[in-house]
């Protein structure tokens, strides 16, 4: 097996965590302090998930790219 | 004189007579059988008849009214009449016309008994190994067939049945080469041709001789029947399981050509092989299509969750706690970075950072307001 960095993160979980923060900021439910804390949360969670997303795409782009080579390879 | 008694002088003509043995020509005319075993006619010309008298199992010919026939036998007296006639012991064909006249007759006959018919003849072989070929070595029809047959199908194993086509011998010695392909043959081979070259309607006699024709009928092995030239037709033809117009259509008929046949297989090959391209094609182009399509899907569903992923972002960053800031509010923490809610937190001294919508200022507690 090629080492590669495996997204490990679990994706629906992390979503569920992010739409609840939101959904917290929008019910007024987090005081300054922990709001402040909670937006740090948010942002880091969010910026994993896209990153998750990112890695995903660029795995499905290159299985895409490998499968289009050895057909062309074949017919050549 | 000497007086006789009438059976007496019956009798005695008789004994004269049958000591003349003859030989007359004539048109048959008033032909009947009687209970099947007296065969009654009368034998004319232009000016004369006399009346012939045979049994039935010696009649080996059809014969019918206006033939022209050569009666072979010995003069005599009926015992009881007393009447003459020609007590005949074989009977002979003269002419083409008599010829073709028996032929039709024994045509109809055979087809009516169902010789002939379309249902029982059998299948040949597509590919024989070993023919039989019934027909005179000295005939040009034997070498001819011989090499057509070597021509067409190389590796064919030819076994000759040597016998007399022409003649008052032919139709015995055709019999006896059929009954011993029945006797010792039916295994051994998968057909058997029996043919001859051309020749008059006498010439080709034996191949219309109804004894040759039920041999023909009764032989188990599938046989191919070509005698004369394409405008001649005989009966061992009509019974045959295949007929064949000449001796070498007979020949053309048994065995394919080994050039045809490797192009059949040369073209099944080609087919087959375009076949399994079209399906082989069609196979990748399903599962490739079918990769594509799932590649695809998860690709739509990594941009939708980008999507949403995105759009929580920016609801969330609608919410940032520094928007408030820009609305004139600020933010006190102890230098800790604790966020004060209360003046309780606070002692006379204490240094607080203050921090604005843009920039912060650090100061102390200077008084408390209760």
């Amino acid at each position: 097996m090629p080492k590669k960095t495996k997204p490990t993160i679990n994706f629906s979980e992390q979503f569920v965590e992010l739409e609840k923060i939101t959904a917290n900021f929008e019910a007024g439910k987090y005081d300054l302090e922990t709001g402040l804390k909670k937006f740090e949360d948010g942002l880091q969670l969010a910026k994993n998930l896209q990153q998750y997303l990112q890695q995903v795409e660029q795995r499905i782009a290159t299985i895409k790219t490998k499968y289009h080579e050895p057909t062309s390879k074949t017919k050549a | 004189m000497t007086v006789y008694s009438v059976s007496e002088f019956v009798s005695g003509v008789n004994e004269l007579l049958s000591g003349i043995p003859t030989c007359v020509q004539g048109e048959v005319s008033n032909f009947h059988v009687a209970q099947n075993r007296f065969v009654w006619f009368d034998l004319k010309d232009e000016k004369s008849a006399v009346s012939c008298f045979m049994l039935a199992f010696q009649l080996n010919q059809i014969i019918a009214d206006g033939m022209l026939i050569q009666v072979t036998g010995n003069p005599a007296l009926f015992s009881k009449s007393g009447r003459f006639h020609i007590r005949a012991h074989t009977i002979q064909l003269v002419g083409a016309g008599s010829l073709k006249q028996q032929y039709e007759l024994l045509k109809k006959k055979l087809a009516n008994e169902g010789l002939f018919d379309a249902a029982r003849k059998r299948q040949l072989p597509r590919f024989p190994q070993t023919i039989g070929l019934v027909t005179s070595p000295d005939a040009a029809a034997y070498t001819d067939v011989l090499k057509i047959l070597r021509h067409r199908w190389p590796n064919l194993q030819i076994k000759l049945f040597p016998v007399n086509v022409q003649g008052a011998q032919a139709p015995a010695s055709i019999i006896q080469a059929l009954q011993l392909i029945n006797k010792n043959w039916v295994n051994k081979l998968d057909v058997a041709i029996i043919t001859r070259g051309g020749g008059s309607m006498e010439d080709l006699q034996a191949f219309n001789d109804e004894a040759v024709v039920r041999a023909i009928f009764g032989l188990q092995v599938p046989c191919i029947v070509g005698v004369g030239h394409e405008r001649d037709e005989t009966l061992a033809e009509f019974v045959a399981d295949i007929r064949a117009s000449t001796p070498s259509n007979a020949a053309e008929l048994a065995v394919p050509h080994v050039a045809d046949v490797q192009a059949q297989i040369t073209h099944l090959v080609t087919q087959q092989q375009h076949y399994l391209q079209q399906k082989l094609a069609s196979s990748i182009h399903t599962v490739t299509q079918d990769f594509l399509d799932q590649v695809n899907y998860w690709q739509q569903t990594i941009k939708q969750k980008l999507s949403a992923v995105q759009h929580a972002k920016q609801l969330l960053l609608s919410y940032h706690p520094k928007n408030i800031l820009a609305r004139g509010y600020s933010i006190t923490t102890l230098t800790n970075g604790t966020v004060i809610t209360s003046a309780k937190q606070l002692k006379l001294k204490t240094p607080i950072t203050t921090t604005f919508a843009s920039g912060k200022i650090s100061s102390t507690v200077l008084k408390f307001w209760h």
